[in-house]
């Protein structure tokens, strides 16, 4: 297998395609940053947003506003605690003051570890909050894009590969090699994922470099929150952190796309079903949202646990390691089948 | 020794009986062919034997149930099951790094002599998208035959080719199956084909056998033609043979009166391979009787 894996990865660098797909990426973290580079003094270019944290000019400022910041949160608290006890506060009122205690508690770590570190409120931006000034954001929204790209890519073709065999007849001869037509079908789906995955890692590596060149590579920092944690990446860290995001989203598109394919042995269903999975979490969730005005039951489905990122510019998601578990939860038993039943599939 | 040995072989598709009780063994070496009209079920049986189908019944090689020794198997058999493909992107070059990294195998300068033999050398460096149906099955025999196996399973392999490429595929079988003292099982519908590279034909008829039948054995005195590529190869051949067989020659070809089989031998022991065999009142007739009788 790891000959067959060396072999496939040597033609991914030759293959026309995979080619245009890198450089296509490739030139577009390029346009982005020089298109950055290009509007940085335009002060219209993007709106600082930084989890509702007021500007401020100096570090007392700050330091006044975390202030208030936690009498407000300490009374927010304490009107909760009180309504619940005379039950003076109904079901959504409660949800509601739940949701402002969190944004609070944000504000305050946000706040914190600005002021910990001597951060103006110019030079950090929120994660996901597109500024063409910082460094640590334009890399985070061109890696965001890239592994939503690759990721799809990854899965599209991963799906395809199992029904293309089976209809044009690659499948006669690559079925009956020794290792068998359920280990062939792995080693083709660990070849072409690790493939997508040197293309990221590659791409994460350009981009990084970018951010240093066009960049100033410090004194820039992109700002992750949730709950009561804040996380501050300079433009080495958010590369960091995203290429693990977008290797999870990757990895788990690339389980999907294998695991329709083994399950759907039709080209453009299997295509399709993939596309459906993978893509239909934002759409998901906006049916959620307009149900419920929250996100509530669709972060417990598979397509809207694949942004593991959420976590950082949504308050409803779960964390990172909840959403992880249930991808997981999701895409073990599902592969486990696919593979028992391919297993026992006859081909005709 | 039994290179292949099927017994009870059942399959059953949508409540319908494919295969019914199929059983057979094939000697080591020994050369067996299918034959029966469509849906007969000679694909079904190659499909089993090959382990895309799952199906009832016992089926060991070498004495070993495939089922559980199946990389044992695959690494000793060369299979080719109905129209199969190569990827068509690919060249024939990258098709075979392809299947030989898959086999555990490096790139090797046996297989463009093999290529040779096939007549496809020229073609490595080619897109499979640009060869003819008869070199991509040419092709596609290469591949399954690279790791010189002990046994070939062929399901029509020459079906749909023009004469020339189903010649080369025929002689190339011929030669490896005389150098690697292979185990073939072929099915066809071309009852010379059959005739040409089988020692045994197996007559099936909705999924049963219905004439197990010995070709070319001592018994069977027929009159039979070896046609050749040219006359004067034709005529060589002639030379050698006429001291040790009752034969005669005509233009391109030999015919002969006896062990049709014997002649076969001596024709490629030395050396030489004739482009096909016709016995005159031979499998046509016999398979005609059988399906008559049934």
């Amino acid at each position: 297998m790891a000959k067959f894996i060396k072999f496939e990865l040597k033609r991914a660098v030759t293959s026309k395609w995979f080619l245009i797909l890198f450089v296509g990426l490739a030139v577009m973290a390029l346009a982005i940053s020089v298109y950055c580079v290009m509007n940085r003094d335009d002060s219209s270019a993007g709106k600082q947003v930084l989890y509702g944290v007021a500007y401020y000019e100096t570090f007392e400022e700050l330091s006044q506003q975390i202030e208030t910041t936690k009498e407000a949160l300490k009374a927010e608290e304490n009107e909760l605690t009180e309504g619940i006890a005379n039950g003076s506060l109904n079901d959504l009122q409660i949800a509601a003051a739940e949701r402002n205690i969190q944004y609070l508690e944000t504000n305050i770590s946000v706040m914190t570890v600005l002021s910990e570190n001597s951060i103006s409120f110019d030079h950090a931006t929120a994660y996901h909050n597109f500024n063409v000034k910082n460094g640590a954001s334009v890399a985070i929204t061109i890696l965001f894009i890239s592994w939503i790209i690759v990721g799809l890519f990854a899965a599209l073709k991963i799906s395809c590969n199992i029904p293309s065999e089976l209809k044009e007849g690659q499948a006669k001869l690559s079925f009956v090699l020794p290792i068998g037509k359920t280990r062939y079908s792995l080693a083709r789906y660990a070849a072409d994922t690790l493939k997508f995955i040197l293309l990221y890692i590659v791409l994460a590596i350009i981009v990084l470099i970018c951010s240093v060149i066009f960049f100033e590579p410090s004194g820039y920092y992109t700002v992750a929150a949730v709950g009561s944690a804040a996380l501050l990446l300079s433009p080495p860290a958010a590369v960091f952190l995203s290429l693990g995001f977008g290797l999870f989203y990757i990895i788990a598109c690339s389980a999907i796309g294998y695991i329709v394919s083994l399950l759907i042995h039709n080209n453009v269903a299997s295509l399709l079903v993939t596309a459906f999975v993978c893509l239909s979490g934002y759409l998901i969730e906006a049916v959620d949202r307009g149900i419920y005005g929250t996100i509530t039951f669709s972060k417990y489905l598979l397509p809207c646990t694949l942004n593991i990122d959420k976590v950082f510019y949504s308050a409803e998601a779960n964390s990172v390691w909840v959403a992880i578990l249930i991808t997981l939860a999701y895409l073990i038993p599902f592969f486990i089948v696919s593979l028992i039943k391919f297993k026992h599939t006859d081909l005709n | 020794m039994q290179a292949l040995t099927v017994s009870g072989l059942k399959k059953t598709i949508h409540k319908k009986a494919i295969l019914n009780d199929v059983s057979f063994t094939i000697e080591q070496g020994e050369s067996v062919g299918l034959v029966g009209i469509n849906g007969a079920g000679k694909s079904s049986i190659l499909k089993c034997i090959a382990g895309l189908w799952h199906c009832r019944g016992d089926i060991l090689f070498y004495g070993k149930p495939i089922k559980e020794n199946y990389a044992e198997f695959a690494s000793k058999t060369g299979i080719l099951i109905e129209y199969p493909s190569l990827f068509s992107g690919m060249t024939l070059r990258e098709n075979i790094q392809y299947f030989s990294s898959l086999r555990g195998t490096e790139y090797n300068e046996r297989y463009e002599q093999t290529a040779k033999l096939l007549n496809i050398d020229d073609a490595f460096d080619k897109k499979i998208e640009t060869f003819s149906s008869g070199m991509k099955q040419k092709a596609c025999l290469l591949i399954a035959t690279l790791h010189e196996p002990s046994i070939l399973l062929l399901d029509e392999p020459t079906s749909m080719l023009d004469p020339k490429s189903a010649a080369e595929i025929r002689a190339f079988i011929s030669q490896i199956k005389q150098r690697n003292k292979l185990t073939l099982l072929i099915s066809s519908h071309n009852l010379a084909e059959i005739e040409n590279l089988c020692d045994r034909v197996l007559i099936l008829e909705s999924g049963r056998i219905i004439n197990d039948y010995i070709l070319h054995g001592n018994d069977t005195k027929k009159e039979c033609r070896f046609r050749f590529a040219t006359a004067e190869l034709a005529g060589a051949v002639f030379a050698k043979t006429s001291q040790y067989f009752n034969v005669s020659f005509e233009e391109d070809s030999v015919y002969l009166y006896g062990d049709v089989k014997a002649m076969k031998d001596f024709i490629l022991s030395i050396d030489t391979d004739f482009i096909d065999l016709t016995v005159n009142g031979g499998l046509e007739k016999i398979f005609m009787e059988t399906a008559e009788e049934k």
